[in-house]
């Protein structure tokens, strides 16, 4: 396969995860606005801000609901806005026209159309969350057409690398968020930011099967990053991502693909070892901030092995 | 679709009848299935402006063009003859030169082009096939007959088009399509294959890609429409590496040996060393590896000399001096303004002729003599008298037109023909062809950046 | 008289720089009174060459360095043998003019008695022409063709830095000052201008001392070569106004520089380059072998893992003639 290809499939899985990741945000942050006391949503808004737009794109405290929904969802201007991600994929997508199915294309391409031209203020007094809970739909419709239209070659782990990547950075930030030194700082989430972020991560059903509808905040830690079956688990996420490493570039040099697997293998005995005792008892912080510098780890080594390698070295 | 009497001709009977069953809403839903279609299949062209883009369609009409199978069988013969003189043609010139020696064609009109490629001298290429991939522009006459008005040598585009105005246009009037005896045009892209596979000196496992100037380009649906239903990669520039004289593209795995590539990138960009030394498109060295015979590149360089304007007016001339034999399909008149005679003649016919720029393409340079103003063919005369060379002159053409659905009714407008023909060890046709429309009524451009739609052509087996 | 001819060319990046490649024009000419005894080519970093001859019958050697490198240095050493010139008359018959007119010389010289990218016609060009009443010929080819060679030597002055590789002569012209590239491009689009078939020549002079030669003595040369149908091609070298004889050594011939740089590249990466080039030729009594024109050097292969940022940008590299 073409690097610039794998390349192009990488980016467009990973847009599309972060598309995913910040339209499931906006849709439960939206349903859950009138369950919440102002001081509460607030807190709230400002966790799901800073981890969908990495500190940068912050509205500023006093923005309403709307203005911060708008910033996140439409603004072009915001690199990590659902739009532009939504875009970015595209672009990708376009540039790969040829290697993915005419249906994941379609599929695509029709989101991004109906999406685009989207004015929320007309929207916004009727149930905003809605647009933002098809979009999720869409895009897991996207993600299942994927599977079942296009060939698991190679292409389709490297989607499948930037899918889990993109996914372990996110999930990482996440719970950064709700458990590490910022969320001690201030007030302490309640009970119901503890359900949310369950549902930020789809994970409320799976949880309850698991422990019960007994929320807890270290049991949900543990689910959240060390269940094994669970997709939305940094556990889960840190597998595929190393099984999906030693299913690319199957022809380079051995010692190419070494620089790669040792990298994911740490990574996996990271998660695989992880005592979550531990980690509730004040490494959370170092723990997560390791696991999202092993990721970045992992795509640079990706990069310089199978992308953008030195021709001269493969001779 | 009427002859002159007014009469419905006899093979568009059917569709006349099943077209006038349907109420006009219906086939306006149709018609909108089918722009729907193509907007989400991506079949689009990008226009660009200030700091955005937007992407359009190609205007598909919903009414097929059709042609029957005598008038094809005449078409076919016809642009066999024509695509084996102009290959034998470019052979000459960048070989021996006996055209040029005998006089047949100026040497100067050769020289002097800008597409003439030096380089190519002395370089055999496979088969002697030069033009692998060819699109002509025909036009019917009132007699029924047709006149070839273009010959796309160099990197010609529009069969994507053909095939998906098929698909969409088959689905539209799923029960006349089978009932009707279409000659199914669906294998192109397996014939282009068989074709450039047949250019490779060795024919098993080649390695063929299509080799694109990259996203933004206007006819990038295309390439990687080709590229995906023939299954082999779509590379850009930067994918590819010239290493030892030899072409490998960059593959996850490391370095894969390219054997054939199909460029769609103009000859200037194909390459910095040889040619255009800022093109950030192209492959440094590739031309060397051409000329080693390590890597094929269709078309062959050089081939746009074959369709320049000028060399147009000699195509006659040429089939009868290489074949032998009378040309099937008719050319339009051309006066060449670097004749005398000619010149003088043009000069004094100004407002009932059309004057275009040898070099220039697209409707550039031209002058369309009876829509211009007196001020308008007077300066333009002074162009012409100012370097005679770079001028010919042709009458006015009329287009045949074509039944099509405009906004809600049916009305003539006047269209061309681009069948596409495939040259390498054989020469084939796709039984079909790009109609293109002038979709403002009485508008004779067909151009698809300046109004044109396109529609399919349904060539009849019976 | 045999030459030994050492030409060195060096570029320097400031960066590290991938994937050059290159193309050579630097083999002299085995034709006419000129023989080929004797060539090399070494490149540093070492590199496998390729060769073919283009159609202006120039041998051109080509190759390419993938890996990252600071410096690239390419060393072609010759050896030639050039025997004496025969001697010209001090003028033609005057029939010489019309000979021009036979169709077939026209048409065979078709693409050098046009203008070219360098040797082109300018406003400039006019006003020189018109100030040293070049518009016309005067008198018989051989003697207009000297008086040419002769003004364009006493209007300019020899100056190295005023113009560029890629100076248009109009340059030249206002500056009243260039150098040998300059002169013949200026001599050449005159002549073509009076129907006289010229073309230019790349290659090498051999200095004396006695000679008072205005061009650089260890730079490439130019000149040009006019065809006079009585004579064949003859060689005038208007930087030093005197004809092309036992000093000349021919490497290329084309329509103008553009046709017969001695290097031609691409590199991959972002970075200036510097070019330096040291030609010597010296008079040599030995000939040497015949065999092994060419001396093939393996391609190292590196197994460094490198990586980097792709940068997508070409340069072009040449070298001007001094």
């Amino acid at each position: 396969m073409l690097s610039r290809v794998a390349d192009n499939l990488y980016w467009m899985s990973r847009y599309l995860e972060r598309a995913e990741h910040t339209s499931r945000l906006l849709a439960v942050k939206l349903e859950t606005l009138l369950e919440q006391t102002p001081r509460e949503a607030e807190l709230s808004w400002r966790r799901v801000a800073a981890g969908l737009s990495g500190d940068e794109h912050v509205p500023s405290a006093a923005a309403d609901a709307f203005e911060i929904t708008r910033a996140l969802a439409f603004d072009p201007e915001n690199s990590s806005s659902l739009i532009a991600s939504l875009q970015s994929a595209r672009d990708n997508a376009r540039q790969v026209r040829e290697q993915i199915s005419t249906e994941m294309w379609n599929q695509l391409n029709r989101l991004y159309l109906r999406l685009a031209p989207m004015d929320l203020a007309t929207v916004w007094n009727d149930q905003p969350g809605h647009i933002f809970r098809d979009a999720v739909d869409e895009l897991l419709m996207l993600e299942g057409i994927t599977y079942s239209t296009m060939r698991h070659g190679e292409g389709w782990y490297f989607l499948e690398l930037g899918r889990y990547i993109e996914r372990a950075q996110l999930l990482s930030r996440l719970l950064d968020l709700h458990f590490g030194r910022a969320s001690r700082s201030g007030t302490a989430p309640s009970y119901l930011d503890w359900v949310v972020l369950l549902r930020f991560c789809t994970a409320f059903e799976a949880y309850c099967k698991v422990y019960t509808a007994n929320i807890r905040r270290d049991r949900i830690a543990e689910f959240l990053l060390f269940d094994p079956e669970f997709p939305h688990s940094v556990r889960f996420a840190v597998e595929r991502l190393t099984d999906a490493l030693t299913r690319v570039a199957s022809g380079a040099p051995a010692q190419r693909r070494a620089a790669c697997e040792r990298l994911a293998g740490r990574l996996k005995a990271s998660v695989d070892f992880g005592q979550i005792e531990e980690l509730m008892g004040g490494t959370i912080d170092l723990f997560l901030t390791n696991i999202m510098s092993q990721c970045e780890q992992i795509h640079e080594a990706v990069q310089a092995a199978y992308i953008s390698y030195d021709a001269e070295t493969v001779l | 679709m009427f002859a002159s009497d007014g009469t419905v001709r006899r093979h568009y009977a059917e569709l006349s009848e099943r077209v006038s069953e349907l109420s006009s809403d219906e086939l306006r839903r149709r018609q909108q299935a089918c722009e729907q279609s193509f907007l989400h299949q991506g079949i689009t062209f990008t226009v660009y402006g200030d700091n955005s883009s937007t992407e359009r369609i190609i205007p598909t009409d919903l009414l097929p063009r059709i042609i029957t199978a005598a008038e094809w069988a005449r078409l076919e013969a016809g642009l066999k003859q024509r695509i084996q003189a102009l290959n034998l043609f470019l052979h000459d010139i960048y070989a021996d030169g006996r055209v040029l020696r005998d006089g047949l064609v100026p040497r100067a009109l050769i020289y002097g082009s800008k597409h003439y490629r030096r380089e190519m001298r002395g370089i055999p290429v496979p088969h002697g096939a030069y033009v692998n991939v060819c699109g002509t522009d025909l036009v019917r006459r009132e007699d029924g007959t047709f006149v070839v008005l273009e010959d796309n040598l160099r990197v010609p585009s529009g069969v994507s088009y053909m095939l998906a105005n098929r698909d969409v246009v088959r689905r539209a009037f799923p029960a006349l399509f089978r009932t009707a005896g279409v000659r199914p045009i669906e294998h192109y892209p397996q014939d282009l294959l068989a074709t450039l596979r047949s250019l490779a000196p060795f024919q098993d496992d080649v390695s063929i890609a299509v080799l694109t100037p990259g996203v933004f380009n206007s006819a990038y649906f295309e390439h990687a429409f080709l590229a995906r239903q023939m299954g082999v990669e779509l590379v850009e520039g930067r994918d590819i590496v010239v290493n030892d004289n030899c072409v490998y593209a960059r593959t996850t795995s490391g370095l894969k040996r390219l054997d054939v590539i199909y460029r769609r990138i103009d000859d200037d960009f194909i390459d910095p060393l040889a040619f255009r030394a800022d093109s950030t498109l192209g492959v440094p060295g590739v031309f060397n590896a051409y000329r080693a015979g390590n890597v094929v590149i269709a078309n062959a360089p050089g081939t746009g000399i074959a369709d320049d304007k000028a060399v147009y007016a000699y195509v006659p001339r040429l089939i009868r001096y290489y074949l032998s034999e009378e040309p099937i399909l008719a050319s339009v008149e051309t006066f060449l303004c670097r004749e005398p005679k000619s010149l003088s003649h043009v000069l004094a016919n100004l407002d009932s002729l059309v004057v275009k720029a040898v070099g220039e393409s697209g409707g550039y340079g031209m002058l369309v003599g009876p829509h211009a103003s007196t001020a308008e063919r007077e300066a333009f005369a002074e162009k012409i008298k100012a370097d005679p060379d770079n001028y010919i002159a042709q009458p006015t053409i009329q287009l045949s037109t074509a039944p099509c659905f405009i906004e809600g009714a049916i009305e003539p407008r006047h269209v061309d023909l681009r069948p596409f023909i495939l040259h390498g060890e054989q020469t084939t046709i796709a039984p079909g062809a790009l109609t293109r429309v002038a979709l403002k009524r009485g508008s004779l451009v067909v151009n698809s950046s300046q109004g044109g739609g396109s529609k399919d052509t349904w060539v009849l087996s019976a | 008289m045999f030459y030994s001819v050492r030409h060195v060319t060096r570029f320097r990046y400031s960066n590290p720089v991938r994937q050059s490649v290159m193309e050579l024009r630097m083999q002299p000419r085995s034709e006419g009174r000129q023989s080929l005894r004797n060539f090399q080519i070494a490149t540093m970093p070492r590199a496998q060459l390729y060769a073919y001859t283009d159609h202006f019958g120039n041998a051109v050697y080509h190759f390419n360095v993938l890996r990252e490198h600071s410096e690239l240095r390419i060393e072609a050493q010759s050896v030639i043998e050039v025997s004496h010139a025969v001697a010209l008359p001090a003028t033609a018959d005057a029939l010489e003019w019309q000979r021009y007119n036979g169709l077939n010389l026209r048409a065979e010289h078709y693409d050098l008695l046009g203008p070219s990218d360098f040797a082109c016609l300018s406003p400039e060009l006019a006003r020189f022409t018109a100030a040293h009443q070049l518009e016309r010929p005067e008198g018989d080819t051989l003697t207009a063709l000297r008086k040419l060679n002769a003004v364009i030597y006493g209007a300019f002055e020899y100056e190295v830095g005023i113009t560029q590789v890629h100076s248009p002569i109009a340059q030249a012209i206002k500056e009243r000052r260039g150098v040998c590239q300059d002169f013949a491009h200026i001599m050449i689009a005159i002549a073509r201008n009076w129907g006289v078939p010229a073309r230019y020549v790349s290659g090498y002079l051999y200095h004396r001392r006695q000679d008072k030669d205005r061009s650089a003595e260890d730079a490439t040369h130019a000149w040009v070569e006019a065809y006079l149908p009585s004579f064949g091609w003859v060689g005038f070298d208007p930087t030093n106004n005197i004809m092309a004889g036992e000093r000349h050594i021919r490497v290329a011939v084309g329509r103008d520089y553009a046709d017969v740089p001695p290097t031609r590249g691409t590199f991959k990466g972002d970075a200036e380059s510097e070019l330096a080039v040291a030609v010597t030729v010296e008079p040599t009594s030995a000939p040497v072998r015949h065999e092994e024109f060419l001396r093939v050097a393996r391609p190292i292969s590196a197994t460094k893992e490198k990586t980097g940022p792709t940068e997508q940008s070409y340069f072009q590299q040449q070298q001007q003639q001094q």
